[in-house]
């Protein structure tokens, strides 16, 4: 057990020794972004006509006139408190902004992860199971057919057919789970469908190569000729070997669901993260679009941390590679 | 195999999961209303100036006086007003034992301290409105006494939902919060607001006509793209919203009730000529003669607008007739006021700042009808758009009203050197401030109102400020659990409105 | 290769399409039935012969605003395939030969810029630093670039420990020739492999990004602002947004295809595939 626990805390050491410098790294062009952008919240608050006085003045107010080190040192400090700041379009607390938003992203994206494992890996073990026949084919044909449709255009859709069309599904718009489970899930269906099929393809291919590839190998072999039950065989060889490259391309996916929220957040209506994002940067409010920015890298750090993990357990093989 | 009976399994659990969309949403009884807005940017009267959001701000605040079906001044928080023999000091009478949801007694002296903020807060977008009052008194505890300028019998008119939404004096001690979150006496008060996601309200049993008002909660959500209001209301996201024009149809074959309200509404281009190329008159003329009033009718209210080029539909009383097509739609003769003011076709490049999506479309329009004469227009979006525009930078532009109580408010507003939609302060056309001065003298029910108003209109539209274009009603949908709505012009009157829970 | 793909019935479709769509961008305006700008009074008609994709909101011809929205698109794609290009190759290459601190250095720069959610910040640093589709497709191209890099990278290391170049190097070859020599034949297929993808994305983006209105520049056409646009209309027109849907569908999945294609045709199973169907074709004959 003390083995398990030990490797485990290995490979979580290691990862979290790769993914601080992806943090520091990250947060530092987020807030450089600032500079670069040459916004400032006088332009939110003053207007074109603000006299450089006024101008300074409210950049001292908020601190932005000190060198870029300090102002960078305090908000990496502040970030790490979990302080992100105020936004420069109505002084509200930028993490109870985003934490809101946050909520509504991460049930849909939450949702549509669920989805894409469980119809991926359906999919890709069934496309194995039956390789070459039709069913293959089919599953295979369907698969690239679906990893070519952007979120935005199966959104669209699914909101045609089932909303509009069936009105089985609301077509927008956010419960919270105050109002009812099965509500509040009504709402996430359509929208985290129309995010998953990118992971659903991409999930079932890997997964249907990594086992085709598995079940070449010499041990599957040598276990069927002991005369393991092809369902022993699957479970306690080919799976735990051919799972490794399906697990990796899911720790990829988390940013594309991420990003694809920013749209399909436009399509339904939800006032999430990518639509805090978009009307923030359209805005100029920059530490608004900082504070997402800060979020998004983390939540993808946070679900690679545990994929890596994950995968070590199951797959000592490909850990060994990381 | 196994995945199969896994997908099976989830496909099952979503369907009837979602069979249960809308059930345990309301409690039982309760009545709320689910409205999809755009969630107001200021809470404070005095500041937010914008036209639709009185609308909402409505919800938190009442006002002295109120309008009927026939735009007439009625009691509201004032029981009755009487002027004095001159017509130059009014006296609001106040109904007795009225608080604001923070305990403030709502009396003489809270009224005159609003209407004093409402004049000289500086980022106040009423007080060009105002500019009639010269003084107001607290008259014991009921009585407002509003000493004016000149003699004007609009001021009942004026102090109606538009301008006189009264704030409680104690919240108004901190503006910046006030303007956050709305403090007031209206039919409903603020439980929840957070920014940018949801307000909640629920009914304020002290408001005046309380015994009026059916609904128990409000519900503010973010209005989400047209396209999927009619969806969201099918699906019973919510109760009420706005419509586009476009969406009518759609409404109507998804069972939902579309409601045309009346209204004063008129939608202009704004131009400010005190920045070039505007500057030189003969351009400000091409760009009367370059716009198809038609075309704007047709594209964007689908014909259930009309034509307009003055700052109200043309069945308005202040309408005048005698200045009707004063600048037909002529592109030959626009391009040819260019050329004579030295301007070669494509030579004059403008931006064209809008405020948002709502204004895509005319935004578009304006463009191919000005490259049509030789002006190349650059369409901008600005998130920020109230500021350069209520603060005069903007060179071209596009608004429109939602109409005011008093006519001679709307002509102000458009045509007074500090009228909020007068994108040219301090400019104003000769003659004007006379004729608004005599239409204001006017008792309302004198014979030659209408005469004086149209006069007054005809002065104000030599502006070279405003082209006005096209006026359409406002245009609500809502589900069929929702009551009627009473069709007062331009405004939304929550007493007697139902819905069924 | 180009051949070799071409062999393919889906090289040949891929490649099929990709030109046309290429084609489109070049000469669409030109073949246009109408003025992509120019508005009637005839809006939201069906399709006739007049106006084979009917018209829209503002009486503009569709499909001439498809052809004349093809440009953007295009150019788009290239331009973010091109920089992930440049921006990843290079180093990847150079990381197995610069030393072990250039070596960290950019394996973590790769790491970090896999892990950013591309289209927030795309959207977040347009609507910053400028609003337009290049600045979008620049920061697209760079936080793509990790895929470049790594393919580069790993073609690289496989090659730079296998006998011939060591013996070249022994043989007192330089860094340069052994890279140009034996490196990029090596390196090629899976840089046009993930070119290939890469294009593909870059189509997808796009077509989000003006779906959002950003790099929209009206009355300036794109295929994702058409569809925007449509979908607001949608009572009127029920099968317009079909239109350019299938053009981005079928423009990214031809790029996957020939993705595919390249994959097929190049290393082990390729070469062992052509062999075979060399033989069959042979035992044909």
């Amino acid at each position: 057990m003390t083995g398990h626990l030990r490797r485990a805390a290995g490979v979580l050491v290691r990862s979290v020794a790769i993914f601080v410098p992806v943090f520091l790294v990250a947060s530092f062009v987020t807030f450089a972004l600032r500079s670069l952008s040459g916004l400032s919240p006088a332009n939110l608050q003053l207007g074109e006509s603000a006299t450089p006085e006024a101008v300074a003045r409210i950049e001292h107010q908020w601190g932005l006139d000190r060198p870029f080190l300090t102002q960078y040192l305090d908000w990496f400090g502040d970030l790490l408190a979990g302080d992100l700041g105020q936004s420069w379009y109505n002084g509200a607390e930028i993490s109870r902004l985003l934490a809101e938003g946050a909520v509504i992203s991460l049930s849909v994206a939450g949702l549509a992860l669920l989805i894409g494992v469980v119809f991926g890996f359906g999919f890709g073990v069934l496309a194995a199971l039956r390789r070459t026949t039709w069913v293959d084919r089919a599953i295979t044909g369907g698969m690239t057919v679906i990893s070519v449709m952007p979120s935005f255009v199966v959104g669209i859709a699914l909101v045609a057919v089932f909303a509009v069309g069936l009105g089985w599904f609301p077509s927008a718009g956010y419960a919270p789970t105050e109002r009812g489970f099965g509500v509040w899930l009504a709402h996430i269906t359509l929208p985290a469908l129309a995010l998953s099929f990118d992971t659903v393809s991409d999930v079932a291919r890997q997964l249907r190569a990594g086992l085709v590839a598995a079940y070449r190998e010499n041990y599957v072999t040598g276990a069927i000729v002991r005369g393991l039950s092809p369902r022993r065989v699957f479970f306690r060889h080919v799976l735990r070997n051919g799972i490794g490259p399906a697990l990796a391309v899911l720790g990829l996916k988390f940013p594309n669901l991420l990003g694809g929220a920013v749209v399909t957040e436009a399509i339904f209506g939800m006032p999430g993260f990518g639509q805090f994002a978009a009307g923030s940067a359209q805005r100029g409010d920059v530490p608004a679009v900082q504070g997402v920015l800060v979020v998004s890298i983390v939540l993808v750090v946070v679900f690679n941390l545990v994929v890596n993990v994950v995968l070590a357990r199951v797959a000592p093989a490909s850990a060994r590679g990381v | 195999m196994r995945g199969k009976r896994w997908a099976a399994a989830a496909v099952a659990l979503t369907l009837g999961l979602a069979g249960c969309a809308g059930d345990g949403a309301r409690a039982s009884g309760e009545s709320t209303l689910r409205w999809a807005v755009t969630l107001p940017a200021h809470w404070d009267p005095v500041v937010s100036g914008s036209g639709a959001q009185f609308r909402i701000l409505s919800l938190a605040y009442a006002s002295l006086t109120e309008i009927d079906e026939n735009g007439r001044a009625v009691p509201a928080l004032a029981e009755s007003w009487d002027y004095n023999d001159k017509g130059d000091q009014v006296t609001f009478h106040l109904r007795p034992g009225l608080t604001f949801t923070d305990g403030e007694p709502l009396n003489a002296a809270a009224v005159k301290a609003y209407l004093e903020r409402a004049k000289t807060q500086k980022n106040s977008a009423l007080f060009g409105d105002l500019t009639s009052i010269e003084s107001v008194t607290a008259r014991g505890e009921l009585d407002v006494v509003v000493d004016l300028t000149q003699v004007d019998y609009q001021i009942p008119l004026l102090l109606g939902e538009r301008v006189a939404q009264i704030t409680s004096p104690k919240a108004a001690r901190d503006p910046a919060a006030l303007d956050r979150s709305p403090v007031g006496a209206g039919p409903f008060v603020v439980t929840e607001n957070v920014p940018g996601s949801h307000v909640y309200l629920k009914k304020n049993p002290d408001y005046w006509d309380a015994a009026n008002i059916h609904i128990d909660r409000v519900e503010l959500l973010p209005a989400p793209d047209n396209a999927t209001v009619v969806s969201g209301l099918k699906t019973g996201v919510y109760d009420f919203a706005n419509l586009t024009p476009s969406q009518v149809k759609a409404a109507e074959a998804a069972g939902l009730d579309v409601v045309f309200q009346p209204g004063f509404n008129a939608s202009n281009i704004s131009v400010n000529v005190n920045k070039e190329p505007f500057t030189n008159p003969a351009v400000v003329d091409a760009v009367r003669h370059a716009t198809n009033r038609q075309e704007f009718v047709d594209k964007i209210t689908f014909g259930y607008g009309k034509p307009t080029d003055q700052p109200f539909p043309p069945e308005y009383v202040a309408y005048d007739k005698e200045s009707a097509d004063r600048y037909p739609f002529d592109p030959e003769k626009a391009k040819r006021l260019l050329a004579e003011a030295g301007y070669a076709p494509g030579q004059i490049k403008l931006d064209l700042v809008i405020a948002g999506p709502a204004y895509a479309t005319a935004a578009e329009i304006v463009q191919s009808q000005l490259a049509a004469v030789g002006i190349d227009v650059t369409i901008k979006v600005d998130p920020n758009w109230e500021k350069p525009f209520f603060g005069k930078e903007l060179t071209l532009s596009l608004y429109g009203t939602t109409g005011r109580e008093s006519p001679v408010q709307t002509l102000t507003a458009h045509f007074g050197p500090n009228g909020p939609l007068n994108l040219s302060s301090p400019y104003q056309p000769d003659g004007f401030e006379e004729a608004v001065s005599l239409a204001r003298r006017t008792p309302l029910d004198s014979p030659d109102y209408a005469t004086n108003l149209q006069a007054a209109t005809r002065a104000g539209l030599a502006s070279r400020a405003l082209v006005f274009t096209y006026s359409q009603p406002n245009i609500f949908v809502k589900s069929p659990r929702v009551s009627d709505l009473k069709p007062i012009p331009g405004q939304i009157h929550w007493t007697g409105l139902r819905v069924e829970p | 290769m180009v051949r070799r793909v071409l062999g393919l019935t889906s090289g040949r479709i891929a490649i099929g399409i990709l030109v046309t769509v290429g084609l489109l961008a070049a000469v669409g305006p030109l073949i246009a039935p109408h003025d992509p700008l120019a508005g009637t009074t005839d809006i939201l008609a069906s399709p006739s012969s007049r106006h084979p994709l009917g018209t829209d909101y503002l009486g503009r011809d569709v499909l001439s605003r498809l052809l004349d929205g093809s440009r953007v698109s295009v150019l788009g794609a290239v331009q973010v395939a091109l920089i992930a290009l440049v921006v990843g190759v290079v180093p990847g290459i150079l990381s197995v030969y610069l030393g072990r601190a250039f070596e960290w250095a950019t394996l973590r720069l790769a790491d970090t810029l896999i892990a950013l959610p591309f289209l927030v910040f795309a959207v977040a640093v347009t609507a910053l630093l400028g609003n337009g589709i290049p600045q979008a497709m620049f920061v697209v191209g760079v936080m793509v670039s990790p895929l470049f890099y790594r393919v580069a990278r790993a073609a690289t290391l496989s090659v730079a420990r296998s006998p011939y170049v060591e013996a070249a190097v022994v043989a007192g070859a330089s860094v340069g020739w052994v890279v140009r020599r034996h490196v990029w034949v090596k390196v090629l297929p899976p840089i046009a492999v993930a070119l290939a993808n890469t294009t593909g994305v870059g189509f997808v983006v796009v077509a989000s990004l003006t779906f959002l209105g950003i790099g929209v520049r009206p009355p300036a056409p794109t295929w994702g602002g058409v569809l925007a646009a449509d979908l607001g209309y949608l009572s009127f027109r029920p099968w317009a947004p079909l239109a350019p849907t299938v053009l981005i569908m079928a423009t990214v999945w031809a790029c996957n295809l020939l993705a595919d294609a390249i994959r097929d045709v190049t290393g082990e199973a390729g070469r062992a595939l052509l062999d075979a169907r060399r033989v069959r074709a042979g035992r044909e004959a």
